[in-house]
């Protein structure tokens, strides 16, 4: 009866083995419209193997003829606005009258500029005293702190410390265009005196900036920058200057600032009150009920906190190309190296099946479901598979076929399949416990290709220990030899 | 410490081995990688699909001996990047003849510019594994600290860490003087092997604190 039960329990394995190796190896089909599809998530390669985006920069060469204001120390505060300058102006609060609402440059222009000089310069892009190795090596930093910011762990930046050019190499996904945009934006913030062209403030006066979410009607994204000390007496100022005011006639006169991003307006607007806690709101697009449209407006949002929060980059780039490289592992690379695998699997499987014949070969059926089972759990934890990756799930198919060996040898040495199980497992694991310490440490940590030793590691050894627990200690498969 | 006659003779070869990949290094450095090291490459649209098998005669036909990596660009496989430490104007105009001739183009030579790809520095590659690394051994030296605590646990950290010191430098010494291309792969095999000894190490150790605990038992 005892035999029959275990007989019916290694028959039931086998074919759950057959079913588990089937799928990973497979797939599992749904008719879906007609068409038969593989409902099991992809695997997810890194860059190394599934290929890579390489943005090629240069340093923007670009330069510009404009009439600028020049402070005593001969630095420019502003570039001056003229009259064929378009000053349509977006407005926060739209009022009946829009005519009113214009900017008086003329009278501004007077007022403004007392205590500077204006002049004609060249205005470069980057200027010759930016072009220092010093500045690139720091603009690479900055760029790999942008990267991080946005949970991009995976990136190789090649810089030429000599032109300044620069390639990064991503993953391809749907992040590439707003990587491309972060390396070009230099995060130059500055709130400008819209009448003049007069910068009031900058980076310098900013002490953090932050995103703020209203749903009194929509779903409204701000962006808030709480100045400095500085800053703070400077927004005071501003405050009680950019005003609407009432003259004797009754005539209504505004003073508009602008805040712009690297020269692109974010709003133009007027005060209402004095702001003396140094905080401004700046609000992002129109409020809105639909979420995607909601999603991406705070996503933009961010995007620039990070941004603003980050240093200025020291040199403008430009992007001069993009490209898909596909990986050098070819499909047929691949192929081969799982031939190789399979060759070696099949190899051991009969060495095992030679030298403990019967329980030889239920062994090596259960190292197959090993396999078939961790390729499984990889596709549902999303890992992302690296050719380092690759290594760790080699070293944990390893660990799985020592430990069935070991166990395989205890099971010859004493009667008791139990007490073999406990003495393989306990050998094993006294001698694995600094790759369960590796594979742990790697686990938390960001970087994809350390991350994923870490993921695979632990979830191969993870799943080494209950799979053997559940097949070989609770259903008590093997026989006694 | 007594050596025997064999030991001698080992230890004096790995001394020997080890001094040969130091003056190797300081004299032509490690052989990086092609794709991690500075290098030019060229994009080729061809618009029919490419055999890649095909394109590596023609690159080993045009550069001879040097190391040429070749990759598919875009989705369609119909361009590819062709990769090498350099690359010349007459290696490119007879690349571009020998492309013409056996996909049927008419690629110019003037259309195809040359791109000069900076080099990942190795201190880039090896800055993420540093912090994960530095934890673990502090871990598991705790670990081996707290496990084998009635054996001298300073002699058992010294060797272990001997051994996988000298073990990496006849490794990186190996790959210096047989000019191995150093990737990044490599280096995480040789990550492999530290710890495939250190789990070798513990295991002996392990024996051995098991026999004498039973010894004291008895």
């Amino acid at each position: 009866m005892e035999k029959n039960l275990k007989k019916l329990k290694i028959v039931t394995i086998v074919i759950f083995i057959v079913l588990i190796t089937m799928i990973a190896f497979v797939g599992f089909y749904v008719r879906q419209a007609n068409i038969w599809k593989n409902v099991l998530p992809d695997y997810n390669f890194g860059m190394e193997i599934a290929g890579l985006r390489e943005l090629r920069y240069t340093l923007d060469s670009s330069s510009e003829e404009k009439e600028v204001y020049v402070d005593e120390n001969g630095n420019i505060a502003g570039v001056v606005k003229n009259d064929e300058q378009d000053t349509a102006i977006s407005l926060v609060q739209e009022d009946e009258n829009t005519e009113e609402q214009q900017p008086n440059t003329e009278a501004q222009t007077e007022n403004e500029i007392s205590g500077y000089t204006k002049e004609t310069r060249t205005i470069k892009a980057n200027e010759d005293s930016a072009l220092t190795k010093e500045n690139f090596e720091s603009a690479k930093k900055i760029i790999q702190k942008r990267l991080e910011s946005m949970d991009l762990y995976q990136y190789n930046i090649r810089l030429d410390a000599i032109t300044g050019d620069l390639v990064i190499e991503i993953p391809n996904n749907d992040n590439v265009e707003t990587i491309e945009s972060l390396i070009t934006t230099v995060g130059k913030i500055e709130v400008i005196d819209e009448q003049t062209g007069l910068v009031l403030m900058r980076n310098d006066d900013i002490n953090k900036a932050s995103v703020l979410v209203s749903n009194q009607s929509g779903y409204q994204v701000y962006l808030q920058l709480a100045f400095n000390e500085a800053g703070k007496e400077k927004l005071k100022e501003i405050s009680n200057k950019y005003i609407t005011t009432v003259n004797d006639a009754g005539e209504e006169t505004t003073e508009y600032i602008t805040i712009t991003l690297d020269d692109q307006t974010l709003v133009t607007t007027y005060f209402g009150e004095e702001l003396s806690d140094g905080i401004i709101q700046i609000p992002m697009g129109e409020a809105t009920t639909d979420y995607q449209q909601y999603t991406e407006i705070s996503q933009s949002a961010n995007q620039i906190v990070k941004i603003i929060n980050e240093e200025k980059m020291p040199v403008v780039y430009q992007l001069t190309s993009d490209n898909l490289i596909k990986s050098q592992i070819t499909d047929k690379i691949m192929y081969r190296a799982e031939i190789i695998f399979l060759i070696i699997m099949i190899v051991i499987s009969i060495i095992m099946t030679i030298k403990y014949r019967a329980n030889g070969l239920l062994g090596a059926i259960l190292n197959v479901g090993y396999i078939a089972l961790v390729t499984l759990i990889i596709r549902y934890t999303n890992v992302n598979i690296t050719l380092n990756g690759i290594v760790a799930f080699c070293i944990a198919t390893l660990i799985q076929y020592i430990f069935m060996m070991q166990l395989l040898y205890e099971l010859q040495k004493s009667n008791n399949a139990k007490h073999a199980f406990g003495n393989a497992m306990k050998r094993l694991y006294l001698s694995i416990i600094p790759i369960c310490i590796i594979a742990i440490i790697f686990t938390i940590m960001s970087s994809i290709t350390i991350n994923s030793i870490g993921m695979i590691l632990f979830w191969g050894i993870f799943i080494q220990a209950i799979y053997n627990t559940i097949v070989v200690f609770i259903l008590n498969i093997f026989e006694k030899q | 410490m007594k050596l025997s006659g064999n030991k001698k003779i080992i230890m004096f070869g790995i001394i020997l081995l080890i001094i040969a990949g130091i003056v190797v290094v300081a004299l032509k450095g490690f052989n990086v990688d092609v794709l991690l090291k500075q290098h030019e490459s060229i994009h080729m649209v061809i618009g029919k699909e490419i055999d890649i098998s095909n394109i590596k005669a023609i690159c080993k036909d045009v550069f001879q001996n040097k190391r040429t990596v070749i990759r598919t660009l875009e989705v369609f496989d119909d361009s590819i990047n062709i990769s090498a430490i350099s690359i010349t104007d007459e290696e490119k105009e007879n690349l571009v003849s020998k492309i013409n001739e056996a996909y049927g183009t008419e690629i110019s030579v003037d259309s195809i510019t040359v791109n000069t790809t900076p080099n990942i520095r190795i201190r880039d590659l090896i800055r993420p594994y540093i912090k994960p690394i530095i934890i673990s051994v502090i871990l598991i030296a705790v670990y081996m600290i707290i496990r084998f605590r009635k054996m001298n646990t300073i002699k058992l950290l010294g060797n272990i860490l001997i051994t996988i010191i000298v073990t990496q430098a006849v490794l990186a010494s190996i790959i210096a003087i047989l000019r191995i291309p150093l990737s990044s792969l490599l280096m995480n095999i040789m990550l492999v092997i530290a710890l495939i000894e250190l789990i070798l190490y513990i295991s002996q150790k392990e024996k051995e604190y098991k026999t004498s605990t039973e010894k004291q038992n008895k």
